[in-house]
């Protein structure tokens, strides 16, 4: 397996990336065009935009899975991993298309997933990211890992990667927000291996806040998952 | 009496718009039957609320009005479980049509 992996990211072969993408038109050519140089193919899911999402993805060449409602991320990220496994894919990386994630950041990715079954990107917690995001996300990850007794960092990163075979074990069922959470639990539940790399923070507008009933069913789902 | 008199009124109005429903095809006969039987027997006891007599004192029930409201609310429950497990199913399936549609449709275009 470890070989199969070497021999692949010298190539670029069969390692796809995958952008869950809602009305981002304004951001995500830039994000498709840097994340070629180091994959072998970029797929967008627009799910549901009313803007010009797909047509700009297109025009920088990516591949367009187009849900013609909105379906959320998470069932979002399962349609394009699903679809990339159709095309033979090995390597699956799945980072945002509002480009808060760099696609400059993805070879170590790539070369920490050849001991791991799951890379996941930790951003730093600076003032860069909004206060009530930080404060948020500090307290879930750490009561992520007091309940599953693993070490995690930044449980909210949507900044992953993994390999088909983890994807087939780890398959969620959330279609909303609550697929970071669902794809660690289920990870970790399988006895399969998580490691963490740096990231940068970017924050190039306002991404809103967590709204009172998603951190309530966040909680909940924790809790659920856990019995 | 003044109470069973708006009960009656309520439960032929219901029974007006079963038939409504069944005659636009909204209904197929078997649920216009079921809701037909609801609303006749609703108005029948309202009716002959008198027969209620003997279950109401062995439950120990003070009126008729008080083991109506708490069968409504019996029922109420019921129909929102319901509601609530056709509402997940579906929204499971609108999922999976649409996914699919996304993937075939990626798939045809190659």
């Amino acid at each position: 397996m470890r070989k199969t992996l070497g021999r692949i990211t010298k190539t670029k072969a069969k390692i796809f990336a995958i952008l869950p993408a809602r009305n981002e038109a304004l951001t995500i050519s830039k994000v498709i065009i840097a994340a070629k140089k180091y994959v072998y193919s970029v797929i967008v899911v627009d799910d549901g935009s009313e803007d010009d999402t797909a047509k700009v993805s297109r025009r920088a060449k990516a591949v367009v899975l187009t849900h013609i409602v909105n379906l959320g991320k998470g069932a979002a990220l399962k349609t394009g991993c699903d679809y990339a496994l159709r095309q033979g894919a090995k390597i699956l990386i799945v980072l945002d298309s509002d480009g808060q994630h760099d696609p400059k950041e993805l070879p170590q990715f790539i070369k920490a997933l050849k001991s791991s079954d799951l890379v996941t990107g930790v951003r730093q917690f600076d003032k860069q990211m909004p206060f009530v995001k930080r404060a948020w996300n500090f307290g879930i990850s750490k009561l992520f890992s007091f309940l599953y007794g693993t070490e995690v960092h930044d449980q909210q990163s949507g900044f992953r990667a993994f390999t088909v075979d983890t994807y087939k074990k780890i398959r969620w069922k959330s279609t909303d927000y609550l697929v970071e959470t669902e794809m660690l639990v289920n990870l970790l539940k399988r006895g399969l291996s998580l490691k963490e790399v740096p990231i940068k923070t970017i924050y190039t507008r306002d991404h809103g806040g967590v709204s009172p009933s998603y951190g309530f069913r966040h909680l909940a789902a924790m809790l659920l998952w856990r019995l | 009496m003044n109470i069973q008199i708006i009960g009656i009124i309520f439960g032929i109005g219901m029974l007006y718009l079963t038939y409504i429903y069944f005659r636009r095809k909204e209904f197929n006969t078997i649920d216009a039957l079921f809701w037909l039987i609801i609303w006749l027997g609703f108005i029948i006891l309202l009716i002959f609320s008198n027969s209620l007599n003997l279950i109401l004192e062995s439950l120990s029930i003070q009126s008729a009005m008080d083991l109506f409201t708490m069968i409504g609310f019996v029922v109420m429950m019921m129909i929102v479980f319901h509601l609530y497990i056709s509402w997940r199913r579906l929204g499971k399936k609108i999922e999976l049509l649409v996914r699919k549609i996304a993937i075939k449709k990626a798939e045809n275009n190659k």
